[in-house]
């Protein structure tokens, strides 16, 4: 029964701490994701006051000083920080596939997914916590950006952000899996990186997408990656719409994961490893 | 006695996509894509005991990495089937993962930017190896593989040799009931390779693992493999004594040497009359003496060689893998 639970749960404890190292031993290169992240947020602020001072829209939506709260916030918590992390996480599993290095996850007792999951938790943790956190620290003392609304916003935050981590993680992974039949989806990433510019948050409050767009926008897991949490954050849902908008997120990190099991069911079968 | 391995039947078929020629070939290869099959395994049939050390020798694109794939579950045969430690490796992969290691001479275990003592650790969590049995175990490798100056080098500044000595420690770490060793030897030096192979004869007399080692090197499974499994075109060309294999297909070798200018003549004609089984061809510049039927034999041509002045750079060249199978195919197999 121990041994049992012990088996189950150590490979992807492992595998979580053996990524986390592999991150601090290149923590140079978060460093200028910090750098990169520290710029264009500074600029997206610039950016998005002048808009700000210019559309009447805009203005009916968010005073100036939400309006920063809200760019920087975003910039923050992106999950899609284009740079390093996304580039170790999604080009790494896929150069995997292709130089055949995934026949060595294949001969290990660990599920492929949970596997993927591990790996990308633990880059995770360390961009939040080297890179995520000390931002947060430098625009909360500069004023850029409040506490979150209320004790009970901050924790359900987190809760969120868990969800938004979980829909970025099942996205990636269908990326990957389909990367096993494909050698081809280069094509899907950029798609993928499009669309999570557009319609997830970190370009543009989806608020503010003109109303077909933001139809569509709150129906796709996209949303939940940087919208949901800095919404929450900001406290701007509140009953009903914040259970709803927690629900939508957790259903889209559980559907996912559940397409990502399915597929890889399909896929497993006829995966090819190349080379020696 | 239950056998660790039951090969019976396999096939493999790869479908790989062809370009078509001429000048849009590419263009009409992307619209309507042509696929051409690849018979990589045909009708393969072992079996492997426990404790044994087995030798799975081909030359390239024999089929050898195609079967230890599916033996890993990695991929699914096309026929055929396969039973590892009594279990379907692919279903069961898992379960399966548990007790079996792999070496791959063209992957690796170790993670990049980190010392192999960091991969080490991964692997303690991966396989859920109690402490005690990860310091005994570990003491034995690093003695037996000379790990103690690498465990907290970078992998990334490791030579070939050093790091194949410590995938094939991560390979071994949980005390896995069968290894395979996909051509593990693949540019070492000799040196090395003899490391390999008194590592695998050590651990497996020491802790009872099966072993299958594949490799295209005849000079690889000698004195590590008493029996091998010789495989040429996805079929069987061969099953048995490793011993019977060289005696019987495997004796014939060439001596090749610099001639001087003078003289040389005379030494050819004195060789074809007292050993007139033999061939004898000019070569690249070098004169080369082959089907050399056996090592009496060898010693015997080098000695005259040698005996005369200004023969110069002898080589003795052992048989050709390629040799022993065209041999094994023609003679057909020792038990039927
Ligand atoms: N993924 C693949 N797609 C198509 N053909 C393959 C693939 N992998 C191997 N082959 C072919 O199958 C045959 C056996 O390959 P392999 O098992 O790698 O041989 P070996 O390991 O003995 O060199 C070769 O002809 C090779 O070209
Ligand atoms: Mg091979």
């Amino acid at each position: 029964m121990v041994r049992a639970l012990r088996e189950s749960v150590l490979p992807y404890v492992g595998t979580w701490l053996a990524t986390f190292r592999s991150c601090w031993a290149l923590r140079m290169e978060f460093l200028i994701s910090i750098v990169v992240a520290f710029l264009i947020a500074v600029i997206m602020r610039s950016l998005w006051l002048a808009i700000h001072s210019a559309s009447e829209t805009v203005q009916t939506a968010f005073t100036d000083r939400e309006m920063v709260s809200y760019v920087v916030m975003s910039q923050i918590i992106n999950l899609a920080r284009i740079g390093h992390t996304n580039r170790r996480i999604v080009y790494g599993a896929m150069s995997r596939i292709a130089r055949g290095q995934v026949a060595m996850d294949l001969i290990r007792p660990q599920v492929f997914q949970l596997t993927r999951y591990a790996e990308w938790l633990a880059v995770f943790t360390f961009d939040a916590l080297v890179v995520g956190l000390p931002l947060w620290l430098v625009f909360r003392l500069v004023g850029w950006i409040p506490n979150p609304a209320s004790p009970v916003h901050g924790i359900l935050f987190i809760v969120s952000l868990a969800a938004a981590w979980l829909v970025m993680s099942g996205i990636h992974y269908l990326i990957v899996v389909i990367a096993f039949r494909s050698t081809n989806v280069f094509g899907i990433q950029m798609a993928r990186v499009a669309l999570q510019e557009v319609l997830g948050g970190s370009l543009i409050p989806i608020a503010l997408l003109p109303g077909a767009l933001l139809a569509i926008a709150s129906v796709l897991p996209f949303q939940a990656l940087v919208f949901t949490p800095v919404w929450i954050y900001l406290g701007r849902f509140s009953g009903a719409d914040l259970a709803r908008a927690l629900l939508v997120q957790w259903g889209w990190a559980a559907l996912l994961a559940v397409a990502g099991m399915l597929i890889w069911a399909y896929v497993r079968p006829r995966v090819v490893v190349f080379g020696g | 006695m239950e056998e660790t391995v039951r090969v019976s039947g396999l096939s493999k078929t790869y479908r790989a996509e062809r370009r078509r020629p001429g000048r849009f070939g590419w263009l009409r290869s992307f619209l309507t894509p042509e696929y051409v099959d690849i018979q990589a395994l045909e009708d393969l049939s072992f079996e492997v005991l426990p404790g044994e050390i087995v030798g799975l020798l081909g030359p390239n694109g024999a089929g050898k990495s195609t079967t230890i794939k599916i033996l890993a579950g990695i991929i699914l045969p096309t026929g055929g089937g396969v039973s590892v430690l009594g279990r379907d490796p692919h279903k069961q992969r898992i379960e399966n993962a548990r007790e079996i290691g792999a070496v791959f001479g063209q992957r690796s275990h170790l993670i990049f930017d980190l010392p192999p003592i960091d991969s080490f650790g991964l692997l303690r969590h991966v396989y859920a190896i109690g402490k005690d049995d990860y310091d005994r175990q570990m003491a034995l490798l690093t003695s037996l593989l000379g790990l103690d100056d690498l465990l907290l080098q970078s992998v990334r500044t490791l030579s070939l040799g050093q790091r194949m000595r410590c995938e094939i420690a991560a390979a071994f770490l949980h005390r896995p009931r069968l290894v395979y060793l996909d051509e593990p030897t693949i540019g070492l030096d000799i040196e090395a390779k003899h490391a390999i192979g008194r590592f695998l004869t050590e651990i497996s007399h020491e802790q009872n693992t099966t072993v299958i080692l594949s490799t295209h090197d005849l000079s690889d499974v000698e004195r590590v493999c008493p029996r091998v499994v010789l495989i040429d075109k996805g079929r069987l060309a061969f099953d048995g004594d490793l011993g019977y294999l060289l005696e019987h297909h495997a004796r014939e070798r060439s001596i090749q040497v610099d001639l001087p200018s003078s003289g040389a003549d005379e030494l050819i004609s004195g060789l074809r009359r007292d050993w007139p089984g033999l061939r004898y061809e000019q070569f690249e510049g070098r004169f080369v003496v082959s089907r050399v039927p056996d090592r009496d034999a060898v010693t015997e041509v080098t000695r005259v060689l040698l005996s005369t002045d200004g023969v110069r750079n002898l080589r003795v060249a052992e048989p050709r893998l390629e040799d022993v199978i065209v041999n094994a195919f023609r003679s057909g197999f020792p038990d039927g």
